[in-house]
């Protein structure tokens, strides 16, 4: 391919996308580096004239055509749906005018096309990630808006924020990786690691979870990821939210608890199914069929779990929730053992301890019950291992950092 | 941990309790009940009655009473104050006051416990006649995090288990539990074995009940379902909790003085009677179903419906 020659000077928008184009190619993932402030520069209205350029140039990529087909094809392009005709047209206008997108073209020809998308994917991703840092760096908040966010606390709302529209650029441009982005390892790294990165942070972006089960409907890790957030929505916090929206007529993305526990319950069972070794999300199983009743299957998947081993955390969790489904079944005894194991696994826990007074207090153990409730309401702590069902609903996100970098050096390595 | 073989009944009786020693305590263990009974007629308590008022039902067994006694006993009172994130600004400076005046109405041989929760429960101080750390701890309290309500009555119920005295456990919140682990049916179920009566302080603004109160023949409520989302209903967790101690629930605005409330529970917790009777006739072992009467034409009851015994 042999660029035309400019005839007129390159307009603010295709020097943007130039700029862009230069970004995605030199920018080092993870770093805050001058590439990304370039990306977090853009506006709102760029972002979506950016997307276009984006679309065109894999076009050009993926058939490059000749020179006096070019005003006709973008302008197809437009009659075939892009919501963008201005600009559509502004682009096919200047035929047998230096085009940058063809610039452009040649530098995905160097680099490759799946490299370019990865690449591209990683810089959005990390603009949206690496915000705060972004805004330190340049000395402001970074100007990015799309569907609302709205944080939840104590079961109200505690204000909104727009989402970052980063996070569906490189969405979108992952999807476009060929010849399917379903084979591509990137992709499949790209939504498990931000969609626990967001989760790590108690953020569930049910859009984001939709497009990676479209992709990858039968992937453990990401059905574990879509009951973990099922099983948050039906949270007494999540629920009491959602009934004040409904007050309002407003609808959330998610519906009564029995409902979101049926769901999620329905994720974890095809994760277990699928890989029986997947101990962390038979410990969620465990705890949404005892929220449902169904205690002694629960008892029988915790159990099953607490033998089968894990991290502490994972440990702790079966051996919590074991506790509590025993106690439920009346067999005292092994939820004694249940909570006592998982005081061993976390010595600086609270709950256990206050479950295991109130077991002492049924026995008639009053030294006992003092003991256990010293340690159950000791001063507050701070660090998650101090009392890990504080964190429950994001602790299956621990790994969001491991994930992130992983995805970010496939996103610079080779092409597979 | 193991099960003592003994008779559990809701009695520990403490020698010499109207002279509380602040640090030392003699306890006397007897196998017996002891209820706390309020009467009321028109909603006033009534006092001046005796053992010959009142008539106990053990597992429908009618008891001989030992003891009636009524205000001069010293009382132990928890405090559990939610002090959630959104018990903030006014609504904090309002519970610090209405839980100094409380501890101002306390007498020197009473004692007294604070317990906060919001995500987490802490004791911030033991149950003991030293009124003024727990002031100092109110003073210092501060409102963060979620609302662990019913990880918060268990605690509490079982911190004024531990003292030997007439126990009086009141509880304050302003929202719907949204991170307790304990659930419901555990923490109501320990309410029917633990000395004490729990009363609860609701605050809620007006527009945020979520449904209309709908109240059983034997006095406990619940709320109908206003929206798709039910609500997770601690007015009936509280109802269910506080009936089955013989105690109640003080509704108070949202935007109020929850200090009032305070005060009533108090004065109406010195004027309940305190009945104690050794089970005759009944088997030892399990649920004991309580039924209290007093001949008094108009009067009404309010007692625990019943208490657990461990076999012998």
């Amino acid at each position: 391919m042999h660029a035309a020659q400019p005839t007129s000077p390159p307009t603010p928008d295709e020097r943007a996308f130039s700029r862009w184009f230069a970004a995605v190619v030199d920018h080092r993932p993870g770093e805050v580096d001058a590439p990304l402030l370039v990306a977090a520069a853009l506006s709102t209205d760029g972002l979506r004239t950016l997307w276009v350029r984006v679309q065109l140039l894999l076009r050009v990529v993926d058939r490059p055509p000749a020179e006096f087909e070019r005003a006709l094809r973008v302008t197809a392009l437009d009659g075939a749906g892009l919501q963008i005709t201005n600009a559509t047209l502004r682009l096919a206008q200047p035929v047998g005018r230096r085009f940058v997108l063809e610039d452009a073209a040649l530098g995905v020809e160097r680099i490759g096309r799946t490299a370019m998308c990865r690449r591209a994917a990683m810089l959005h991703t990390d603009v949206a990630v690496l915000a705060a840092e972004i805004a330190a760096a340049a000395g402001g908040s970074v100007s990015t808006s799309a569907p609302l966010r709205v944080f939840v606390g104590d079961g109200a709302s505690l204000g909104a924020e727009n989402v970052s529209l980063h996070w569906e650029f490189a969405r979108r441009i992952a999807e476009q990786i060929l010849p399917d982005p379903r084979a591509d390892r990137f992709v499949r790294r790209w939504f498990r690691a931000t969609l626990l990165h967001a989760q790590a942070s108690e953020s569930f972006d049910s859009l984001q979870l939709r497009s990676a089960l479209r992709l990858f409907p039968d992937d453990p890790q990401l059905l574990f990821v879509a009951g973990c957030e099922r099983e948050a929505f039906a949270s007494p916090i999540f629920q009491e939210f959602a009934r004040q929206l409904d007050d309002a007529r407003m609808r959330p993305d998610f519906g009564p608890a029995d409902g979101e526990l049926r769901r999620a319950e329905a994720y974890f069972r095809r994760v277990v199914d699928a890989e029986p070794t997947f101990t962390e999300a038979a410990v969620h199983l465990g705890r949404v069929l005892g929220l449902q009743g169904e205690h002694a299957e629960a008892v029988r998947l915790l159990t099953a779990a607490l033998d089968a081993g894990g991290d502490a955390f994972v440990t702790y969790y079966a051996a919590l929730f074991l506790g509590a489904e025993c106690e439920a079944l009346q067999r005292l005894g092994d939820a004694q053992a249940a909570y006592e194991r998982a005081a061993q696994v976390m010595p600086r826990a609270r709950l256990p301890h206050l479950a295991l007074a109130h077991l002492a207090r049924q026995a008639g153990e009053r030294a006992d019950v003092v003991d256990r409730l010293k340690r159950a309401l000791a001063p507050v702590p701070d660090d998650p291992a101090d009392e890990p069902w504080y964190v429950y609903r994001r602790s299956h996100a621990r790994g969001a950092d491991a994930a992130l970098a992983e995805a970010r050096r496939l996103a610079t390595g080779a092409t597979p | 941990m193991k099960r003592r073989d003994v008779l559990l009944s809701p009695l520990v009786l403490v020698a010499g309790a109207a002279a509380r020693p602040a640090a030392q305590v003699f306890r006397a263990r007897v196998d017996g009940v002891r209820l706390d009974v309020l009467i009321t007629d028109g909603g006033r308590p009534v006092t001046g009655l005796t053992a010959a008022d009142f008539e106990v039902r053990d597992n429908g067994v009618p008891q001989q009473i030992d003891i009636v006694n009524i205000g001069d006993v010293p009382v132990s009172v928890v405090l559990a104050l939610d002090l959630s994130r959104s018990v903030s600004g006014p609504k904090l400076a309002a519970l610090r006051r209405a839980g100094s005046s409380l501890l101002d109405a306390l007498a020197p041989t009473d004692a007294v416990g604070l317990v906060s929760f919001n995500t987490a429960v802490v004791a911030e101080t033991p149950l003991s006649t030293d009124l003024a750390a727990t002031r100092r701890a109110l003073d210092a309290s501060v409102s963060r995090g979620d609302t662990a309500l019913v990880d918060a009555a268990l605690a509490a119920m079982l911190i004024g288990d531990t003292d030997a005295g007439r126990t009086l456990v009141v509880i304050f919140s302003d929202g719907v539990d949204t991170c307790s682990f304990s659930s419901d049916a555990v923490v109501i179920d320990t309410a029917k074995r633990v000395n004490g009566v729990v009363y609860a302080v609701r605050s809620r603004d007006a527009g945020s009940r979520g449904g209309e109160v709908l109240t059983d023949e034997s006095g406990v409520s619940r709320r109908s379902a206003s929206t798709r989302f039910m609500r997770r209903d601690d007015h009936e967790f509280l109802s269910h909790l506080t009936a089955a101690t013989g105690g109640r629930v003080v509704d108070v605005d949202g935007n109020g003085d929850p200090g009032p409330a305070f005060a009533q529970i108090l004065q109406e917790f010195r004027r309940r009677y305190v009945i104690t009777y050794t089970p005759t006739g009944v088997a030892g072992g399990g649920w004991h179903r309580l039924d209290v009467r007093v001949a008094r034409r108009g009067a009404r009851v309010q007692a625990r419906t019943g208490y657990f015994a461990a076999s012998r």
